[in-house]
Formats: C-alpha cells, structure tokens, sequence
C-alpha cells in the first residue's frame, strides 16, 4: 500500500482518522511524527534500540488515547497543541521503563557478577560521536532523566520529583551530578 | 562552562536535532508488534499455562487420567455393574443360607447365569410367585447323592410358608452343562458359591504406600554427571480395577550434582563471562511425580512394569562451583544462588522395573530417565537426570 506524501494531508484529518481508529490514517500519523518522538526518546533511553522501543510504546498510548485528545478551537494551534500531548507521552512512556527497570533490578538480584558477560560496548565506543544528545544518552538513567526534564524540557525541581517519584533534594543532586558528568565528558571529546 | 551554558549547549543541541523519517517497514513492524492482539502477546511474558513445557505436561496428565477413565470403564469393580455383579448380589445373600453341615462336595461352580437364576428365583421365593421360567428345566443342587429338597429342616424351622421352606421345595440351580462325570473334583472345603464370586485378588489391597530411595546422575542437555545424587521420599500407589494399570505419586526429595558447558549456561538470561570456566552446580529439589504404571508381566509374587508420567518440581537450593580467572590465574569460586532464576519446572518420567511381593510387602527397584520440559534455576538449564529407585512398599 503507497503512501501519498505526508505533506497531503493535514494534522486535522490525521488526527480525525486515528480517533476513527482507521489503521491508513494512523500509519500516516506514525509516519509523520516518528522522528520527533524518536528525538524524545533518544533523550531518556541508553540506546537507539531502547528509544525505538519507547516510541512503539508510545504510540500504542497516542492511538489508545487519541480519543481523549482535546482539539483546540483553534486550528492553527493544533499542532503545537498535539506536539506537546504527544511529547508528554514519549517522555512519560520512556520514563515509565526507565521507573520500570529500576523496579526490576531492585526485586531480582542478578547475582554473582563475575558469572556474567559484561555488557557489550562501553563509555569510549559511544565518545566516538560528537553528538549531545549521544552524550546524554551515557548518562545513568537517573542523571539522564533529570538533566532531560530540566535542561531541555523545563520542567522545575518539583515537577521533576513528582514526575520520577524522587524526593526534590535527590533532583537537584541528581542535576549536578548529570552536569559535572557531562562536563567532564565535553572536556575528553575537547582533548 | 557554568550551569546555564551547560543547559543551553543541550537544549538548542536537542532543538535542532533533525528527526529522522521513519525508517523502512517501521510502521508494519510497529503495528505487527504492538497493534494487532497477536502480536500484543508475544511481547508480553506468556502465562505459565500457555508455555509449551506446561502444555506438555498438562497433556501428559490428561491422557494418563483419560486412561485411567478408560480403564475403570471397561473394567468395572465387582459388585457394582453389569452381569458379573449378579453373582456378587447372590454371593451376599445365599452365604447367609445355611448350608447343612457334613457338607464335602458340591458338583459344580455357579457361573453368572446360575446366578441370575438364582436371583430370579429368589425374588419368586420372597413374593411367593412361581419360578420365573418354568419352562425351562432346572437340575437340582446335589450333596451327598440327595436334592436340596431332601435335605431336612432344621431344628425349630417354623412350618409355615417360609423363604427357606422355598427354598428347600423349589429346585433354583441349575448347573452348568457338563456332563457330572466330567467335573473336576473340588476340594473338601469348597464353597461354590465364595469361589464364584470372590475376585481373584482381594479389593482392600489396591492402596500401598512406601518409602523410596536411590540415587541418580544429573544431565545437562544429554550430559550425564559422574557425581552420582540421591533422592528420598514417600509413594503411594492405587492399583485401578483389576487392570494392570496403577496410578503413582508421592514426594521425593532430590539432591543432583551436574556439569555445565559455558554453552549452556545463562546465568539470569545473559550469557556466561569468558572469565568462567569448570561449571560444577548442585542443587536440591522437591517433585512431586503422578506417574502412570502398567505391569507388563504381573504373576502373585513379582511384577516387571513400565512407568511414565510427570512431575511438576520446586528447586529449593541451587549453587555453583566454576574457576574465574581475573588475570592471575584461574580460582575456584562457590557461589549459593538460591532464589536465583526460575525455580519451578516440569520433567517427564519414564522408567522401567521389577517388583517382588512378600505376603504384604514389596520391594521394587526402577532405573528412571527424567526428561525437562523447561529450563530451572539461575544458569536456565535443561536439567534432567537418570538414576534408580529402591521402593519398599506396604498394601493397605
């Protein structure tokens, strides 16, 4: 099935079909705003692999939940309107796996380390790319997540606690500790 | 590069991030895997029921009570159905008649339409009727060259109409066809009656319970161990009908040691460090085998049988010992993982064996192969085992 170029079609209809549920309109969508969400997700995952999967999920919840989606009145505001809702889920998605996965490693004890493979790659394999949002990508999950909803985003320190179930001083310290990381990352790409 | 700087590098690095278009054939994978219901479930963790080794295990033990079914159908206990249970009726009430004393010899065994006759007749008897067939010809029941009609009343016998003046009267046996020239003799204490009727082998020794032991070789995906284990544990066993199938469970305490290629070993889901080397494991488990047992051969005293089944098993410890070279020189290291991975699996049961009997107790011995249907424990394996079991056992 060809797709007609994405420019024919409007965020109006796109949004229309998909509240129909009609799976033509939702590829369309999925199409369409895959790369920004991916822009997201690349920001709270350690990896390409993870942030694609995040995206997926993501726009399981976007399809599930288009119905809820409140249109504006204003249609020249509908997509910035729709960027937004859509950014909050990537970000909610990704930060949900990430709360996910620390949940996990925290009930399974993974046992005697030394049995196990390390884990594929490392810090030096990733420094070989002179992209930030790579370099964020390094950080722990806590320090990513923090930096991100801070930095990028804008979110405050409270926002940021409610967000991640943290307290507002564990936000902060996170923050610097993602800063003096990063610094020192910037500082080796700069050598 | 103070806080603010910092933040402003990464927030117009991420503004002006060109997302990339969607890569080739995202949008049906995306929906293959997250849209569509089937897909929706083969990336979520299947339940325990829809897992292939518990289908298995499941269907393993629906055939082995569907056969169970079977066999008691097509075997019926007596007494409780069907014609042969005619004679078992008879037997209950026509051993309560007495039989005069001196009585020797009797010429004949009642087959199952003797004793429908009889039953007949009786019910003649206790309304007062006429026999039920009186065309047919009925030869009395001979003792000691006289009728049971001629046989005297005893003592204090009421003379009026009385079931037992019937039964003396009314010739009700007839007696099989052979000629009595060619019967065999019976012995002098013969009762025609409890011989027809009683089974061959008492009903109350269907149960037996016992004890088991022995000892077994951990197997690793068709390695066998050379560090022999034990088992220990209790067995009942219910012999079904007079068939030669039985049904077998208990619970047996099981300690295995086996070696481990690195191939095989996944310690929690991930492979093994190139580091390790020498895997030894060991561990204790507790299943609970519901075995099928058919008695190929089954004389009085010994039986030799085949024995299939599952058991659902609960690793309870689990631990390691491997050489980890970090450099210097390999070291041996022991490690409890207890708790560790997936602790409950199924294994499939075949064996084989030879029981001997000794009035009520018997000693049997059955070298067994246990084949997984999953993967146990921290290093995911395929961990079966062979080995044999000494069981003696008691009828109850």
């Amino acid at each position: 099935m060809s797709v007609p170029p994405k420019t024919e079609y409007s965020l109006s209809s796109m949004v229309g079909g998909c509240k129909l549920g009609i799976p033509s309109w939702q590829r369309r969508l999925y199409e369409q705003y895959f790369g920004f969400s991916l822009s997201v997700c690349l920001r709270y995952t350690a990896s390409r692999e993870e942030a694609l999967e995040m995206v997926n999920d993501g726009f399981v919840r976007v399809f599930r939940g288009m119905a809820h989606f409140q249109e504006p009145e204003d249609q020249e505001h509908l997509s910035k309107v729709f960027m937004s809702w859509l950014k909050k889920i990537m970000i909610h998605t990704s930060i949900n796996h990430y709360q996910s996965a620390k949940r996990k490693a925290e009930r399974v004890d993974a046992g005697p380390a030394e049995l196990q493979a390390e884990a594929s790659g490392n810090m030096t394999d990733h420094m070989a790319y002179l992209d930030l949002v790579k370099l964020i990508q390094q950080l722990s999950p806590a320090y990513r997540a923090t930096f991100s909803l801070f930095a990028i985003e804008g979110f405050s320190h409270e926002e940021i606690a409610q967000t991640l179930g943290i307290s507002v001083g564990t936000s902060k310290s996170n923050l610097m500790k993602a800063r003096k990381n990063l610094r020192e990352m910037l500082e080796q790409l700069n050598e | 590069m103070d806080d603010e700087a910092l933040d402003k590098l990464f927030r117009d690095a991420a503004s002006r991030f060109q997302p990339p278009d969607a890569p080739e054939g995202a949008w049906d994978d995306f929906y293959k895997t997250k849209m569509l219901p089937a897909g929706e479930s083969a990336s979520q963790r299947r339940p325990l029921i829809l897992r292939r080794s518990w289908q298995l295990a499941a269907a393993c033990l629906l055939l082995a009570i569907a056969g169970m079914l079977w066999m008691l159908q097509r075997q019926p206990l007596p007494g409780l159905a069907g014609s042969p249970s005619a004679a078992g009726i008879v037997s209950g009430i026509i051993k309560d008649v007495p039989l005069p004393s001196g009585t020797t010899q009797l010429p004949a065994v009642l087959s199952p339409d003797d004793a429908g006759n009889v039953l007949r007749s009786l019910n003649a008897i206790t309304t007062g009727s006429e026999p039920l067939l009186p065309g047919k010809e009925y030869t009395p029941l001979v003792h000691n060259g006289r009728a049971f009609s001629d046989i005297p009343k005893k003592a204090g016998a009421e003379q009026e109409h009385h079931p037992a003046d019937t039964l003396q009267r009314k010739p009700y046996f007839s007696l099989r066809d052979k000629p009595a020239g060619e019967r065999q003799a019976l012995p002098g204490n013969y009762n025609p009656f409890l011989a027809e009727t009683s089974p061959a082998r008492p009903a109350n020794n269907r149960w037996q319970v016992g004890l088991i032991a022995g000892s077994n070789l951990g197997m690793v995906r068709g390695d066998v161990s050379k560090k022999p284990g034990l088992n220990a544990g209790l067995l009942v066993q219910r012999k079904l009908g007079q068939s030669r199938f039985s049904v077998e469970s208990g619970v047996v305490y099981e300690s295995m040691t086996y070696d481990v290629n690195n191939a095989d070993f996944n310690p929690n889901g991930n492979p093994v460090s190139s580091r390790v080397s020498n895997i030894e494991g060991s561990c204790t488990m507790i299943d609970v085998p519901v075995n099928v047992r058919y008695d190929v051969v089954a004389s009085k005293k010994n039986k030799a049988f085949v024995s299939t089944g599952v058991s659902p098993t609960v690793i309870v410890k689990q631990s390691y010992i491997y050489d980890l070279d970090r450099g210097d020189g390999p070291v041996p290291i022991n490690r409890d993982v207890s708790g560790k991975g997936k602790s409950v699996y199924a294994v499939a049961n075949l064996s084989i064996g030879y029981e001997q009997k000794w009035e009520h107790v018997s000693v049997q011995i059955a070298p067994y192969v246990k084949i997984p249907m999953g993967e146990i424990g921290y290093g995911n394996l395929s961990l079966g085992g062979v080995g044999t079991q000494i069981s003696i056992k008691k009828d109850l």
